[in-house]
């Protein structure tokens, strides 16, 4: 039988099907990723509310835990990126992925399908975040509901994608803990995650405000506080759109 | 063609030259670190040689139609959480199997080869043999007229795969697909109809197994005594534990020499292994060893 070579868009769909099948039979990595997000949220939101939430809202307008929020679930998004890094690297070099590479599908549909798998998987957990809106005090609207979710599918798909493009050139699963530890948490650390941007050093701000990562947080904490700032949200789309083009670069490449 | 790898541009593959026919099962015969891997990856397009031309099926590997292609890698290309029959559908979809085929094809094919009724176990309750052999009906779901396997039966055990290798005989014998298979194991060497040993990236020698040994003699003299002294000039060579050396059989005069000294003595068909040590001067147990 003479095969031929199948569409990008019948390969990239199955590569997507495959994330959320694994996804959905790993309750470990679920646990994992929602947990630990869970837990720093509640000792940052608990320990740290008295001494920061003056800084973040010198109105009261909004309290630390509600603040905190979209840093929590851009972690989950980074964290989630992790777990799906590293599980390229295991996949390419004796898994599945060996046979994808040797297939007729367009190597485009493998950046395509793990970008979106992985990004679909990170936006399941981080979504679920929103559940706690009522609990803390936001009175967010529809709109606004919309607009946060669209600005976290954006930084689900960003950071699965940079981490997609970063796994691809590791060789072992030792070698990306230094991505990790070198890009992906000094980007969260310095994203207004955690801490305000305004009042810190100007250097500091300078450069948190290069971070990519600071306009996905900023889109959707503006969107959930009903002021939404659609240059953030451009902007993180923008770079849902570059980092899966550099993820397509890096697999197409020999 | 030449392969150059690493920081020092060592020579993985070096000025190879070969040409295989359609039909025609080959073994790639060597220790690790011979170029086996390498040649495979060549062959299917993942690895692009650093000088020299490589066709395969008649095209340059950039215009390289990889639905002709089935591989086989060292470890299974499965995903363990997956089940046999979602692997098998996603992987032949891959391929390009259209959707309103695949289904029954993976059916055929898993009953083909007797492993229908795990279809919907995972991948990851399989005995290491019956993944292997998944594997291969995965490699083969396309029907491709080329199959590469790089040391197939890697983990197994002697009964798996000695079924894994009956298993790929019947595929030859069935379809006449051409097979190109990487091993260090003589047993599964002797089962292609040509051998093509590699040393060093180098092709020490190519040949039917049959012609092979023949070439080297009928018999091989093997003493394993350890204060053995071999003459010199009659082409003594040191393998592993023991000096060999090819002879006419029992009749030969260095055989009867050495039986009136009172030497300990073996005399052998020749097997792979002797070949590969005659040619490359290194045992191929001890090259795997050390490689």
């Amino acid at each position: 039988m003479i095969t031929r070579a199948p569409s990008i868009t019948t390969s990239t769909g199955i590569i997507w099907r495959r994330e959320l099948i694994r996804f959905c039979r790993q309750p470990g990595r679920i646990v994992a990723a929602i947990g630990t997000s869970v837990l720093i949220w509640l000792l940052l939101g608990s320990g740290f509310a008295n001494s920061l939430e003056p800084q973040v809202a010198p109105d009261e307008s909004i309290s630390f835990s509600a603040w905190l929020l979209p840093g929590m679930m851009t972690l989950i998004a980074v964290f989630s990126s992790i777990f799906s890094s590293l599980s390229t690297i295991e996949d390419r070099q004796t898994g599945w992925l060996q046979a994808v590479l040797v297939s007729p599908a367009p190597r485009s549909s493998i950046a395509l399908g793990r970008s979106l798998g992985g990004g679909t998987v990170a936006f399941l957990q981080a979504g679920v975040m929103l559940a706690a809106i009522p609990l803390i005090g936001l009175s967010t609207g529809f709109e606004g509901i919309l607009l946060a979710l669209f600005s976290l599918a954006m930084t689900c798909l960003s950071m699965s994608a940079i981490g997609l493009a970063f796994a691809w050139r590791c060789q072992s699963a030792s070698s990306f803990h230094s991505v990790m530890n070198l890009v992906f948490m000094p980007m969260w650390l310095l994203s207004g995650s955690i801490f305000p941007i305004d009042g810190s050093s100007t250097w500091l701000s300078v450069v948190a405000w290069c971070n990519p990562l600071t306009w996905c947080t900023t889109a959707m904490r503006t969107s959930l506080t009903g002021s939404p700032d659609w240059s953030m949200i451009g902007l993180s789309a923008a770079v849902s759109i570059v980092t899966i083009g550099i993820a397509t670069l890096v697999i197409s490449r020999r | 063609m030449e392969y150059k790898s690493g920081s020092n541009n060592r020579r993985a593959l070096d000025h190879l030259d070969l040409s295989i026919p359609s039909g025609e099962w080959v073994a790639l015969l060597g220790p690790n670190g011979s170029g086996k891997s390498t040649l495979l990856s060549i062959a299917s397009g993942r690895t692009i040689p650093t000088s020299g031309d490589c066709q395969v099926m008649g095209r340059q590997l950039v215009d390289l139609q990889r639905q002709l292609i089935g591989v086989v890698f060292q470890t299974t290309a499965l995903d363990p959480r997956l089940t046999v029959m979602e692997n098998l559908i996603d992987l032949g979809r891959l391929q390009g199997i259209g959707r309103h085929e695949i289904h029954d094809l993976v059916k055929q094919a898993l009953g083909d080869g007797g492993l229908l009724e795990r279809a919907d176990d995972r991948v990851s309750t399989l005995s290491g043999g019956l993944a292997r052999r998944v594997d291969l009906v995965r490699a083969m779901l396309h029907g491709p007229p080329l199959l590469l396997l790089d040391e197939p039966t890697t983990g197994l055990d002697p009964i798996a795969r000695e079924q894994y290798m009956e298993h790929l005989s019947r595929i030859h014998l069935r379809g006449r697909t051409t097979i190109i298979m990487s091993t260090h194991l003589v047993q599964e060497a002797e089962r292609a109809g040509r051998v093509i040993m590699l040393n060093e990236g180098k092709c020490i020698a190519d040949d039917a197994p049959s012609d092979l040994c023949e070439m080297i003699g009928r018999r091989i003299l093997k003493v394993y005594q350890a204060d053995f002294d071999p003459p010199e000039g009659e082409g003594w060579r040191r393998v592993d534990n023991a000096w060999t050396l090819p002879v006419i059989g029992h009749a030969d005069p260095v055989v009867e020499d050495l039986l009136e000294q009172g030497v300990e003595l073996a005399l052998m068909k020749p097997t792979l292994s002797d070949v590969f040590s005659r040619v490359s001067g290194v045992g191929l147990s001890k090259a795997v060893t050390a490689g």
